[in-house]
């Protein structure tokens, strides 16, 4: 009898989960509202201060990473718990599969889906760019390959919440408090270190600025708007994979910790 | 030496805490049991008993709380252990998304087969269960009883040993059931053995050779069901057919139980003495009579008498 490789359950059930996004309305819809956006923020762009075409910009990649957040939060969330109500996990786990298998395997189908939403959003911004204002700008696909960047530690985070918490919408919110806070670590550390904190807040401080993810570091979108090629490195580039790679790896693999410990009564 | 019984389970014990007031309950307490090769097992009890909880012991579902099973020699915690297991859930769920390619597809590729090894045992699943012309059906689309065949379908694509079957005739119409008896029959002609939980008496009388009853989670014995004693007639009964102007023997009116049934009269009596003096009365008389037979207890007796000791 064959015996299945690591890999082979894995990507099967990432490209079941690629397909259940694909086939389901969510993506679409959020699609359809970023582009939405992408066409009001020309109007806005006619009145305000500035180069119309940086507004768009601005705009676009804008609405492109907070449409590719709130879909990651919102299927992150529903992953593992739908898996649970439609008792659909019972045939999966029977086979010869491992519990981290099934974590890795739904997390790159998760991964799968957004980036084909970043990318659609992303080539969507790019022609209307080229249409309405004869502009084609590469730097916008290296902005949106950031928040792509963002959003595989944000998926990895939506697992291990998916793992842990029983309630997708406890789940949810937890993934889009992280995304809020990751996003704001910066701000935080600055405004507490002109606090004076007594010793054990200070200790709470530091924790969490070392386990956060620094989504604020991966948030490109003023550089690539306002072409600011200091920031825009291969320095830049190379840590903030390496980063990103490692930071989902290390949830994932808690996930799956916890995922292992999970009875399926 | 390896011991390569396909399944041996050892004092498993399962106790979970309720879901509000978090109070211990004890869903399998002390079960031992062993499936042989070639042998299909029965796994029987009445709602709550344990069944489902031990099964989904033994494909890792739930940890026991105490106890071990293995698996042709492995420990059932071992993914690897599951690589010749089977498995049809009770109430089999799947993607409704997906074609039913797709899902065996999927299946497939779960228990490492792939490329053209995989589509020819897709088609040869779906062969066996009859289900060759909805191969590119989306699952939505299915009735409970199609989709039961999709879940004996994915059990049984890796040709498995051991198959675990909860309630496998569940929403399927007589000539399913049928023809899923006849598919059991020949997976285990074939080599595999199966363990089948139901509530089903008569298919576990046809199918069986051997099963364990459960009641409140603890073993309350393992049958051979052609063991089972026949035992002395309870009682008997008599049918003749009932005809309106003809006078009723007096020997009828011991009967301990008299009813009709469209044109027919049946009658039950403890004695066989006075079943025998009616049985030659209604002779005498010149009654129709159908048939006259002593009771004995059925697998279904059996199986009350055991549960309600």
């Amino acid at each position: 009898m064959m015996k299945a490789n690591f890999l082979q359950p894995i990507l099967a059930l990432a490209l079941n989960t690629y397909r259940e996004s694909v086939r389901s309305k969510i993506l679409y819809l959020a699609i359809f509202f970023c582009f939405f956006l992408i066409v009001v923020s020309s109007l806005f762009a006619k009145v305000s201060v500035g180069d119309a075409a940086q507004t768009v910009k601005d705009f676009g990649l804008a609405s492109c990473s907070i449409f590719a957040v709130a879909f990651a939060v919102i299927s992150g969330a529903m992953l593992l718990n739908k898996e649970l109500l439609r008792k659909t996990i019972y045939n999966i786990l029977s086979k010869p599969v491992m519990r981290w298998q099934f974590v890795f395997g739904k997390y790159l189908g998760m991964l799968l889906t957004v980036g084909l939403l970043i990318l659609l959003m992303t080539a969507g911004l790019y022609l209307y760019l080229y249409l309405v204002f004869a502009q084609l700008d590469p730097l916008i696909w290296y902005g949106s390959f950031f928040i792509f960047l963002e959003l595989v530690i944000l998926c990895a985070v939506a697992m291990f919440f998916s793992a842990l918490v029983v309630t997708p919408v406890l789940s949810g919110i937890f993934t889009f408090s992280i995304f809020i806070a990751g996003r704001s670590v910066s701000y935080l550390t600055q405004y507490f270190s002109q606090q004076n904190l007594n010793e054990p807040l200070e200790a709470v401080i530091q924790m969490l600025y070392w386990t956060l993810p620094r989504l604020d570091n991966l948030n490109l979108i003023n550089a690539v708007v306002f072409e600011n090629f200091e920031i825009l490195s291969f320095d830049r580039f190379f840590f903030s994979c390496l980063y990103a790679i490692s930071y989902a790896l290390v949830m994932l693999m808690l996930a799956a910790y916890f995922f292992k410990k999970r009875e399926f009564n | 030496m390896i011991d390569t019984k396909p399944l041996k389970i050892e004092y498993l014990t399962y106790v979970y805490r309720s879901d509000f007031l978090r109070l211990k309950r004890c869903a399998v307490s002390e079960l031992s049991l062993e499936v042989e090769n070639g042998e299909i097992f029965g796994l029987l009890g009445p709602n709550g008993a344990g069944k489902t909880t031990t099964i989904k012991g033994v494909l890792n579902l739930i940890r026991p709380t105490k106890g071990r099973i293995e698996i042709f020699g492995k420990n059932s915690r071992w993914s690897d252990a599951r690589q010749k297991v089977g498995y049809l859930s009770e109430q089999p769920y799947f993607y409704d998304y997906l074609t039913v390619r797709e899902i065996l597809t999927m299946y497939g590729t779960l228990v490492g087969l792939s490329g053209a090894n995989l589509k020819s045992e897709v088609k040869r699943t779906l062969r066996l269960v009859r289900l060759e012309d909805r191969i590119d059906s989306k699952m939505r689309s299915l009735s409970k009883g199609l989709t039961q065949r999709v879940a004996m379908a994915q059990a049984i694509l890796n040709r498995p040993s051991l198959v675990i079957l909860d309630e496998p005739f569940s929403g399927l119409d007589p000539i399913g059931r049928r023809e899923f008896r006849e598919l059991i029959l020949k997976l285990r002609d074939d080599g595999a053995s199966i363990i089948i939980s139901t509530h089903v008496l008569s298919d576990v009388e046809l199918l069986c050779d051997c099963a364990a009853i459960l009641v409140k989670g603890k073993l309350r014995g393992i049958f051979n069901i052609g063991d089972l004693p026949k035992g002395e007639a309870q009682s008997y009964e008599l049918v003749v057919v009932d005809q309106v102007n003809q006078a009723i023997p007096k020997e009828f009116e011991v009967a301990e139980e008299q009813k009709k049934h469209h044109q027919l009269l049946i009658l039950k009596f403890k004695e066989e003495e006075s079943a025998r003096l009616a049985l030659t009365a209604a002779i005498n008389k010149n009654l129709s009579v159908v048939s006259f037979n002593p009771i004995t207890p059925s697998f279904e007796d059996h199986f009350v008498k055991i549960v309600n000791q």
